[in-house]
């Protein structure tokens, strides 16, 4: 139907046709059904795909210009130029592994078997040492906070050295139950923690995908303390990467509840350069209903180098703010 | 692509305006979903960016694209499950005034893309690559891992199952 056979088969066919007035019928209905297949239209894609596009192949031009390749690159250059080199490399890390396993069996073979010294019994230690029992427990236990515990708790068990415990284990029971909900808490606490510092080192990232995980990193933080606030803001004013700044700004209007962070949101409208931001910024103020931002909205409407489409939107937001 | 292979990204976007439309158009075709279509896309050309070493200039570009745009569209599929949102396909074709004629011609086409969508996905796509992306046989061996007879056997069932289908309602 789309010219695609060869000129011998298309003299097979039409022989065929001429003797066959129901494969002709066939043919005739596909042409018809193959026509009107091209009339249905297809929906042009919207203007904003290249928008996407062209900030995608920027983030990512960004990326590859902070990364220096390393050998895995290089590795892969060369894999996909010659497939057969994938089996050789595998083949060499094999021998490299055999290799390496026979020596280190070889050296432990050879290796002079350690004698304990004189005196002492190897194997199974005298029943005088039965007293060291309990301090063992306490080595294998490992933390400070751990040992507490554990000594606590055998000693009750034993009901020997504590007499408190020994005659009220419910007592014991309630201090563990205790300790268990501080070291629960403590542990929060530290989890807590360690997420803001993955956070904050997140944002100092040269990756600009690595700094948007580390403030969606943010998102997920309930109390939100002034270091990380204060990396957020840096990010919203500073970062070169206006998907970034963007991501940031959501994240940071989700906390629009406290007085210090719509405080920075307005001070922030007249640091962004990109309409993207600037036209985001002026939607964030318009659904906190911030009036403070009037005036900064005002000033940026001043600037003569101001994106068209973003001059028109601020000026619809003043009318609703106002 | 080559050029792109070897370091000049910014080659990346002068493919991004010969292909997107195309790429969109088997996309569409494939889903009947407009955003998810361009979204699609864009995930297209991010995966020839960070897989362009792959590309070895052996084969055709829009082979190996076909190729990246099938794997992103089966990952949605996927993704989407069971769950098949409505087909975007009620304003396409347009126009209020019609005289009758147009508008019997309009229904005509719409019952005709119901159809094309009612096709198993293996032949719906083997007629969206060979009627709407304008691929030969042979790029679409290429693009679907199959050989050319294969290709020819599986347009002309699907070619006669939506004969069949289409006839049913006319």
């Amino acid at each position: 139907m789309d010219n695609q056979l060869t000129d011998a088969e298309k003299a097979e066919m039409e022989q065929h046709l001429a003797d066959c007035p129901e494969c002709r019928q066939q043919l005739e209905d596909n042409h018809r059904l193959w026509d009107s297949m091209g009339e249905i239209p297809v929906p042009a894609p919207s203007d904003k795909m290249q928008v996407r596009f062209d900030a995608m192949l920027e983030t990512y031009k960004q990326e590859q210009d902070n990364r220096r390749p390393g050998i895995a690159f290089y590795l892969q250059q060369l894999f996909a130029m010659k497939p057969g080199f994938t089996w050789a490399y595998s083949l060499i890390i094999l021998v490299i592994g055999a290799g390496l396993g026979y020596a280190v069996s070889r050296g432990l073979n050879n290796a002079p078997r350690v004698r304990p010294p004189e005196g002492v019994a190897a194997v199974n230690p005298p029943k005088s040492r039965e007293t060291d029992t309990p301090v063992t427990t306490v080595t294998l236990t490992g933390s400070a906070a751990d040992r507490g515990t554990a000594n606590s708790g055998s000693a009750a068990d034993r009901g020997t050295a504590n007499a408190g415990s020994a005659t009220n284990p419910d007592a014991a029971n309630t201090g563990n139950d205790i300790s268990e909900k501080q070291q629960l808490k403590v542990l929060a606490d530290q989890v807590h923690e360690m997420r803001e510092m993955v956070m904050l080192a997140l944002l100092e990232n040269p990756s600009a995908s690595e700094r948007i995980r580390g403030v969606s990193y943010a998102s997920d933080i309930k109390t939100i303390n002034k270091n990380v606030l204060d990396a957020l803001f840096s990010t919203l004013n500073n970062d070169p990467n206006s998907n970034v700044r963007l991501i940031t700004l959501d994240a940071l209007t989700r906390y629009a509840d406290v007085p210090a962070v719509r405080r920075g949101l307005v001070q922030s409208i007249l640091q962004q350069g990109s309409p993207l931001v600037q036209a985001a910024m002026a939607d964030v103020m318009l659904r906190l209903q911030e009036k403070k931002a009037v005036q900064p909205l005002k000033e940026l409407l001043e600037q003569k180098d101001l994106n068209e489409m973003v001059r028109t939107k601020i000026k619809q937001t003043l009318t609703r703010l106002i | 692509m080559l050029k792109v292979k070897s370091g000049d990204l910014d080659k990346m976007a002068l493919l991004f305006q010969r292909y997107h439309r195309p790429l969109y158009g088997f996309l569409f075709h494939m889903t009947g979903q407009k955003e998810a279509s361009e979204d699609m896309v864009q995930n297209v050309f991010y995966r020839m960016l960070r897989s362009r070493h792959t590309f070895t200039g052996l084969g055709e570009f829009r082979t190996w694209m076909y190729h990246l745009a099938r794997n992103v569209l089966k990952d949605h599929l996927k993704r989407a499950g069971r769950y098949r949102p409505m087909p975007e396909w009620e304003d396409r074709i347009a126009g209020d005034d019609l005289v009758e004629e147009q508008l019997e011609r309009k229904q005509e086409l719409e019952m005709l893309q119901l159809k094309i969508e009612s096709l198993s996905p293996e032949s719906r796509e083997v007629l969206v690559l060979s009627r709407y992306q304008d691929l030969k046989y042979a790029e679409i061996a290429g693009v679907l891992d199959i050989s050319v007879a294969a290709v020819k056997v599986r347009i002309h069932r699907a070619i006669r199952q939506l004969r069949i289908l289409y006839l049913q309602t006319e």
